[in-house]
């Protein structure tokens, strides 16, 4: 009993992740910013520092739900250069974990991997996600969102310039 | 000062040259960056309400570029959304005030009135020849660029701040570089789709200049291309073996231009 929970409860989350995940693909970015809370945290590292802290690191993206939505606006207008014309992305979203937390939330771990695809050059993205996820309404709101790169360096990028 | 842990490194297919005129130039702030001012101009309506909306460069002073001689240049214009060193401006948060004011008064006790507005109430870019630059506006940052081949450069950033801000200024130092600056940012990713289709359209060979003569006529402002100028002629001095290259503009003055 206790095991089929689990598997639920994964499955749930993984769901949840994989639509997500087409949200981004198919770029319906007002769509996606909806999955936050009104508290959420944005977060991607350095590549040189995979464990920094946004308060007093320097970090790629610390966004708060103000920037989140600035950030959709942007990504959404025709001035964002470097994603207009929108680059084709394709997500891989795997080996999900999922633990309760002491609060009634989520705390969500899952590898990601992120294929950009733009003016004949192709790049990757792989890391992993961390979340923290709130049940809202029989649903998931998103407050906490950390992903970080494995890559070294941005070699091929140039930018993260997709919500990775 | 101290340089925050994390720093960036990323690739752009270019030339490195272009980033020397990228990270000096700027009259492309408003028409490259749009997205950028248009989220300044949200966020100061949404917090700060209608009267004090931002709108791209109004109300600022375009101020005086240099040729400072061997291929060095530099900026000087006056500050647009506010300084923690050390010009208050509400989108700093009404908790650094107290802060930032002791800041100002302590500039301007130590260095006098002339020399600390200067300090407190200017940004400035700094390009030491060939590949440094440190720029010193809204955030301050150390940047350099390393060719890796003629048509790819390696970019690295840095966020220095003084040792002596509280934690909280630093946060908010870190906050308005990340969101301009950087990979993740809202502004650098829209350089490296410019320079790189720049590096593009160079490759047409029918075009033979690369046309930087902007402000030739008149003592140059930061928006004009002396501090681009001073960069390539010292390039092409070096490239010539020349020992001594003259970097400012030796073109006459015009009246009105």
């Amino acid at each position: 009993m206790q095991i089929s929970q689990t598997l639920s409860l994964r499955e749930e989350v993984e769901n949840f992740l994989y639509e997500e995940a087409a949200l981004l693909d198919e770029w319906r970015l007002d769509e996606w910013a909806d999955l936050f809370s009104e508290d959420a945290r944005y977060v991607v590292p350095t590549t040189n520092l995979p464990e920094g802290d946004p308060a007093k690191d320097l970090v790629f993206i610390d966004d708060d739900i103000v920037v989140i939505r600035a950030r959709v606006k942007r990504l959404n207008s025709r001035h964002a250069h470097r994603e207009y014309p929108w680059s084709r992305t394709r997500r891989f979203i795997s080996n999900v974990r999922v633990k309760q937390t002491g609060d009634g939330d989520l705390a969500v771990n899952a590898n990601a991997l992120v294929y950009r695809f733009r003016s004949g050059e192709v790049a990757t993205y792989v890391g992993r996600y961390e979340y923290t996820l709130r049940r809202v309404d029989g649903g998931f709101k998103i407050s906490y969102r950390r992903a970080t790169l494995d890559h070294e360096s941005l070699t091929e990028h140039g930018a993260v310039s997709i919500i990775f | 000062m101290k340089v925050s842990n994390g720093h960036y490194q990323f690739s752009i297919r270019a030339n490195w040259k272009l980033m020397a005129e990228n990270s000096t130039d700027i009259y492309h702030l408003v028409p490259v960056h749009r997205t950028y001012f248009e989220y300044l101009s949200d966020l100061t309506r949404d917090t700060l309400g209608e009267e004090a909306q931002m709108g791209g460069l109004n109300n600022w002073e375009p101020g005086v570029a240099l040729a400072l001689g061997n291929g060095h240049a530099a900026g000087i214009s006056s500050d647009l959304a506010g300084r923690t060193v050390a010009r208050w401006h509400p989108l700093l948060g009404e908790d650094t005030k107290e802060e930032i004011t002791r800041i100002r008064e302590r500039l301007f006790e130590r260095f006098g009135e002339e020399r600390a507005q200067q300090m407190a109430d200017n940004n400035r870019f700094l390009l030491i020849y060939p590949n440094l630059v440190i720029n010193d506006f809204f955030l301050t940052v150390i940047r350099t660029f390393d060719p890796v081949a003629p048509d790819n450069t390696v970019v690295s950033a840095w966020n220095i701040f003084p040792a002596e801000h509280s934690p909280n200024l630093v946060a908010r130092r870190l906050d308005k570089f990340v969101t301009f600056m950087g990979p993740g940012g809202f502004a650098t990713p829209d350089d490296v789709e410019a320079v790189e289709s720049c590096q593009a359209g160079l490759q047409a060979l029918e075009v033979e200049w690369s046309d930087i003569s902007r402000g030739m006529h008149r003592e140059s402002i930061t928006p004009d291309e002396l501090q681009m100028r001073a960069f390539w002629r010292q390039w092409h001095g070096n490239l010539m073996g020349l020992d001594k290259v003259e970097t400012a503009d030796r073109v006459p003055l015009k009246e009105g231009v």
